[in-house]
């Protein structure tokens, strides 16, 4: 059965023209502004033999040349940078988080989007990271802690309860992952269990919808390939609601989100989503929806 | 002892006055936080945690640093030796300013602090080190 799911998924990805196989990324990291500079980090893990080469499409992401964990470096237990693979740092910067701005990461754990998003902060303001599993809010706790963030409250419990209404809204919805983390990834999958991601995914995407103010901004990542869990996702989405509309990510890197897969057709201005295919981008396999809220609905339903 | 009560007996161990409104302080699951406005699991600036002796957060670590005179400094190889949890030698050590028994705050050669210490026989003898924030979570794991 697994190895159907396997090619049936490889089938559709040849079908979109790529060839999405395992392979190695490099270490990268984000420089904690909060606690340090760009040119310190770059000095100091110059004495620990670690050369950075600059990310040119991010802030503050850096490829590192490293035969040594970078995760068990002094510079790290001092919170000087967090290990950040480069799509996974591109939400954020899309989000583009300003000093004193009211911010909800609905999926927060284990913490690399929240802390960026508070350096973008400058520690200013708020931002509220939800994660409902117990046992990964351990982990968020101590990063937050670890990258020297001030102005964040953790809310260990489901974010479907969550109530307010956000300047922007991050939701980097837990979503089937991709061949990045696992070489055995395609065959612990099937399609049902990508449409069971999918269902939770329209769920948490209204919701953060209902968070965001008028005139907000809601950012849907996942780093997942297939089109259930991303475009049609938003699409789902965005035809029952007449409160939002698809921006231009402003990312100068990765293609454009499918406008058509399997002969369904997706809602309009899809184009203005990115996936990034790992065959063809220098990271793992990732998709970024940017929202904007237009108008408020007075009631639901 | 709570994680006040932890918190300013280090201080007071160390010699070091901190600007910090401890009428303030609120402690959530032996957390210690200022700007706490509701009782949650995680708000605002992370003081440091109750342990054996109190944990104090990095940023904590580094504002006693700055307040202290009882220090010591270790090569790289007691960099490795006091981040991984031990004890650091008398060879590891290339300076001082702390007499015997005393509490010291331990810094490397990056004059960065990496942990805690008492300064004994010549040793330094490990209470608390940064390398906590990986050994926690392979602890919670």
């Amino acid at each position: 059965m697994s190895t159907n799911t396997k090619n049936t998924l490889l089938d559709r990805y040849k079908k979109l023209l790529h060839k999405i196989e395992y392979k190695e990324v490099p270490t990268v990291i984000r420089v904690n502004t909060l606690a340090t500079t760009h040119e310190k980090v770059i000095e100091r893990l110059k004495k620990e033999l670690v050369e950075l080469t600059k990310i040119p499409f991010l802030r503050n992401g850096y490829t590192t040349t490293s035969k040594r964990s970078m995760a068990s470096m002094t510079p790290y237990m001092l919170g000087y940078y967090y290990i950040q693979e480069t799509a996974s740092q591109i939400p954020v910067e899309i989000l583009n988080p300003q000093p004193g701005e009211k911010i909800i990461d609905m999926c927060a754990a284990p913490g690399g989007k929240t802390t960026q998003i508070s350096q973008m902060m400058k520690n200013e303001g708020a931002v509220h990271a939800y994660e409902s599993k117990k046992h990964r809010i351990d982990s968020l706790m101590n990063n937050i802690e670890r990258m020297r963030v001030t102005n964040a409250i953790i809310f260990n419990k489901d974010v479907l309860e969550a109530k307010g209404e956000y300047d922007k809204v991050l939701l980097d919805a837990p979503c089937s992952g991709n061949l990045a983390s696992d070489k055995e990834w395609l065959s612990k999958r099937t399609i049902e269990g990508i449409k069971e991601n999918a269902k939770i995914q329209e769920k948490l995407l209204h919701k953060a919808i209902n968070l965001c103010k008028e005139g907000g901004i809601v950012v849907y990542s996942t780093c997942s390939l297939e089109p259930e869990e991303n475009e049609e996702v938003i699409t789902n989405v965005l035809k029952l609601r007449k409160d939002t509309t698809l921006e231009d990510t402003d990312c100068s890197i990765g293609s454009s989100g499918l406008k058509i897969f399997d002969s369904k057709k997706y809602c309009e201005n899809i184009e203005l989503t990115k996936r990034f295919w790992p065959d063809e981008c220098p990271t793992q396999g990732f998709f970024i929806a940017k929202i904007r809220k237009t108008k408020s609905k007075r009631k639901e339903k | 002892m709570n994680a006040k009560q932890q918190f300013l007996e280090i201080c007071k161990l160390l010699g070091a006055k901190l600007q910090q409104d401890v009428s303030e302080l609120i402690e959530v699951n032996g957390r210690l936080f200022s700007n706490m406005k509701e009782k949650n699991v995680y708000e605002g600036k992370c003081i440091g945690m109750k342990g054996r002796m109190f944990r104090p957060s990095i940023l904590t670590l580094e504002q006693i640093s700055e307040k202290t005179a009882q220090k010591v400094w270790l090569n790289a190889k007691g960099e490795f030796l006091f981040t991984c949890g031990r004890d650091a030698w008398k060879e590891n050590i290339t300076r001082k300013t702390a007499r015997e028994q005393q509490l010291v705050i331990v810094l490397n050669q990056h004059e960065e602090p990496i942990g805690i210490g008492w300064y004994r026989n010549g040793k330094v003898e490990n209470e608390y080190d940064i390398g906590d924030y990986l050994r926690r979570e392979r602890r919670n794991r």
